[in-house]
């Protein structure tokens, strides 16, 4: 199994994806086992923030696959085989929501998001910006949340409400959130498989994460 | 907001995912850094988001059904008869 292991960044990795693909394309169903449990699961995730139910995410992710398989012999390894599938997916769901009138493309989602007004806390917790001496400063600063075994949440029902409020998240804030957060995926390999530019990504990225944790704050602290 | 020598709190809040992501301007991250160090509420809320980090990563579940993974091999064997 130390062949199929993810090796990080830089050459190992791409020694052993180079061995992986080759196996592939012989047609090595351990291989193809390897990559479906590495990544399904993500994948399925990413799905869920195009689409609007557990069924067609998983019909989208069994295209995807299909088209992972399909396109094998033209992966040039110009990204990574996990950006690549990765794109697959956004691309086959991205379809798949337009076509089912469930969603309208995630350029005009993320456009949308973009263009609101957005503040990480609300305005009214800074001091004034005439104020004498401290202006802009924390008026009523963060409240510390409780995290000991007696708070008002466990630590079960913090990661429910986390789970929420992914959930509650304007879409392209969620498929940022999600795919850095949750799946651990750099951030050049989130623009390039959404198409964003870093900045872009980044804005989104601060949204999602500055709405989380005012919700952590508002249910955590005393 | 005008950019002022010293960063404020208003703006700390703000920039705070730039200053993570390694995405400053030396200016900019000089003056982030000179306010974090002298203002413990912007330090907690910089604690509050990392600790926001890091629940988000413990959703990650790997489980796979293993329907799916029955379905997905029985994709993998179509192509491969394709394939010849």
């Amino acid at each position: 199994m130390s062949v199929l292991r993810t090796a990080p960044d830089g050459g190992d990795r791409e020694a052993s994806e180079e061995r992986l693909l080759d196996r592939l394309r012989d047609g090595d169903e351990a291989a193809f086992d390897h990559l479906v449990v590495l990544h399904t699961p993500g994948l399925l995730r990413l799905a869920r923030t195009f689409v609007s139910t557990q069924a067609v995410a998983e019909e989208v992710v069994q295209e995807t696959w299909l088209g992972v398989l399909r396109g094998i012999d033209r992966f040039e390894g110009r990204s990574s085989l996990r950006t690549w599938i990765y794109r697959i997916l956004a691309n086959r769901a991205q379809t798949r929501g337009v076509v089912e009138h469930r969603t309208v493309p995630f350029a005009t989602l993320a456009g949308r998001e973009l263009g609101e007004d957005f503040t990480a806390v609300g305005p009214e917790r800074f001091l004034p910006a005439d104020h004498d001496r401290w202006p802009h400063h924390w008026a009523a600063p963060p409240r510390r949340w409780d995290v000991s075994p007696e708070a008002a949440l466990s630590h079960a029902e913090t990661l429910r409400l986390v789970q929420r409020e992914i959930a509650a998240l304007p879409a392209a804030q969620r498929a940022v959130v999600t795919m850095r957060d949750l799946e651990g995926l750099d951030a050049d390999e989130v623009c390039t498989i959404l198409d964003l530019t870093a900045g872009n990504q980044r804005v989104l990225l601060h949204r999602g994460r500055s709405r989380i944790r005012a919700a952590l704050e508002a249910h955590l602290a005393p | 907001m005008t950019t002022l020598p010293e960063m404020p709190c208003a703006e700390f809040v703000e920039r705070v995912t730039d200053y993570l992501e390694g995405a400053l301007s030396p200016d900019d991250l000089q003056r982030l850094e000179s306010h974090l160090a002298a203002c413990a509420k912007c330090a907690l809320y910089l604690r509050q988001l990392r600790d926001t980090l890091e629940l988000t990563g413990e959703l990650r579940d790997e489980h796979l059904t293993p329907e799916m993974r029955a379905e997905l091999r029985d994709v993998f064997a179509r192509w491969r008869a394709d394939r010849g």
